[in-house]
């Protein structure tokens, strides 16, 4: 359900780009190092996300080294910043497992088997990640309750939506107090209903043929209705990053910095960008089902 | 205070020219009217008002008279006969919007006007439930099309990210204006066909 959140490359400076790469490739390497090998593979950019958003409220010092990446082969810039990452992961650990338990609940067949079979993995993940008290709680309790909503068929994507919010904005609040923490949260849950509902919207054509439960679908009667109400659907998520963006902007200096740029970047231009591919996907999936 | 100069991000040594032009796009960035209804207002007016203060500040200084702070405080205000609707703009401007909504959802559906979706929608925007939010001021608009607060409020909504720093350029000032000066002479030597026309 990942993969919506990541910038629109061509629009950064090249530092800046660098930069993003490089705390991709350090989280990466501290997930493999602290939590498995394994997780280095589950990373996305959402996470990265996350950390860069974190990094720019917590306004932690950093130093950018050179290190040997074992899958590349060569020496790649790694941003060093350990509790930036320490968190992170553990958050992205503590949501992989439970998002794996709540797939095992939903799904049937092979994708279930294979589900069943990686949780000692995931289970090795999570136990790697309880540093942080009262975070399990804070995203394990959200997902059971967007479970309930799932089995009631609920038609409010609002209201699925707002499950999702609440787990992204304990993940990008936690621990931080005042002005940032409130910030944080604002953005966190609008990061969290955008990419709930942008995932809802790519995986309505799949799931009118399944039968899974989608949002949009019970609150549009059939894919035919949803396709009707592209524009309200399109109006909605950009509501979402426009709220983070004004939000965010409360966080920022007179002059945007390299950081504050590629997080506007991402929330602004590749959220957008998200939409559109999803857009092309949806009116592809019309003209085949035409 | 800390320093005037490092709130509206120019140099002590700025013109008076670009420290007006620093300042007002810092107003236009956080004017009260893009955060009006947005959970983090009281921030964005705080902001407003240290922004202010460092402005009046510079100014002081630079007329020669002493320091003293000062600013402008932005007031909301909403007309409402009812006085349950009144009670509920008064929980939603300090803050309490869950009790809000329960003094809303009291209301029964054969009383509900215009002014009930706006303030519905006002609460259902500040938890988040922006489609919701949506359904519902436009519902108000439709009852009650003359409403200047509810079409601004929809206005509003409809701005977006134009107030943005990123997409406008806003506050964001380039590094680089030495650059920009000689590429803009190239450009131009370039249409004048190298300077011999």
């Amino acid at each position: 359900m990942f993969g919506y959140i990541r910038p629109v490359v061509g629009d950064l400076l090249v530092k800046e780009a660098d930069f993003y790469d490089a705390v991709y490739c350090g989280l990466c390497r501290y997930s493999g190092k602290h939590l498995s090998h394994a997780s280095r593979f589950l990373l996305n950019y959402d996470f990265t996300f996350l950390a860069i958003l974190r990094l720019s409220l917590t306004g932690e010092q950093v130093t950018v080294e050179k290190k040997r990446c074992p899958y590349k082969c060569k020496k790649k810039a790694t941003v060093c910043c350990d509790a930036v990452y320490s968190y992170t992961a553990s958050a992205f650990g503590l949501f992989s497992y439970h998002k794996l338990l709540d797939d095992l609940r939903d799904q049937k067949g092979l994708s279930r088997f294979c589900k069943r079979l990686a949780l000692p993995w995931f289970a090795h993940i999570r136990k790697k990640s309880l540093a942080y008290a009262g975070m399990e709680q804070m995203i394990s309790r959200p997902i059971e309750e967007l479970h309930g909503l799932e089995t009631a068929n609920c038609d409010s994507p609002d209201r699925a939506a707002d499950c999702f919010g609440r787990i992204m904005r304990g993940i990008a609040a936690y621990g931080l107090d005042g002005t940032k923490k409130a910030i944080a949260e604002q953005c966190g849950y609008h990061i969290g209903r955008f990419i709930y509902l942008i995932d809802a919207y790519d995986d309505f054509e799949k799931d009118s043929k399944s039968g899974n439960y989608n949002p949009f679908l019970a609150k549009y009667g059939h894919a035919e209705g949803v396709r009707a109400h592209a524009e309200e659907i399109r109006t909605t998520l950009i509501d979402s990053m426009n709220v983070f963006s004004h939000s965010y902007a409360l966080a920022c200096g007179p002059v945007l910095t390299g950081l504050d740029r590629t997080v506007f970047n991402i929330c602004e231009l590749g959220s957008r960008a998200a939409i559109k591919r999803v857009e092309e996907k949806a009116s592809k999936g019309k003209e085949t089902h035409v | 205070m800390s320093d005037p100069y490092k709130v509206l991000g120019v140099s002590s040594t700025a013109s008076d020219d670009e420290i007006k032009k620093a300042y007002r796009a810092l107003v236009k960035q956080y004017h009260p009217d893009n955060y009006a209804d947005n959970p983090l207002a009281d921030l964005a007016a705080e902001k407003m008002k240290e922004i202010n203060e460092a402005y009046s500040e510079i100014q002081k200084l630079r007329a020669g008279g002493s320091s003293s702070s000062g600013g402008s405080a932005h007031s909301q205000s909403g007309a409402s006969g009812n006085t349950e609707y009144g009670r509920v703009r008064q929980l939603i401007n300090t803050g309490r919007v869950s009790e809000a909504e329960i003094l809303l959802n009291r209301i029964s559906i054969g009383d509900r006007g215009p002014e009930w979706h706006f303030l519905k929608g006002v609460v259902l925007y500040r938890n988040g439930w922006v489609q919701d939010a949506r359904t519902e001021i436009e519902t108000a608009c439709r009852m009650d099309p003359y409403n200047n607060e509810y079409r601004s409020f929809q206005q509003r909504m409809n701005s977006g990210a134009s107030q943005s720093p990123y997409s406008t350029g806003g506050a964001y000032r380039s590094e680089c204006d030495v650059c920009d000066v000689c590429s803009t002479m190239m450009c131009l030597n370039c249409l004048c066909n190298g300077g011999r026309c």
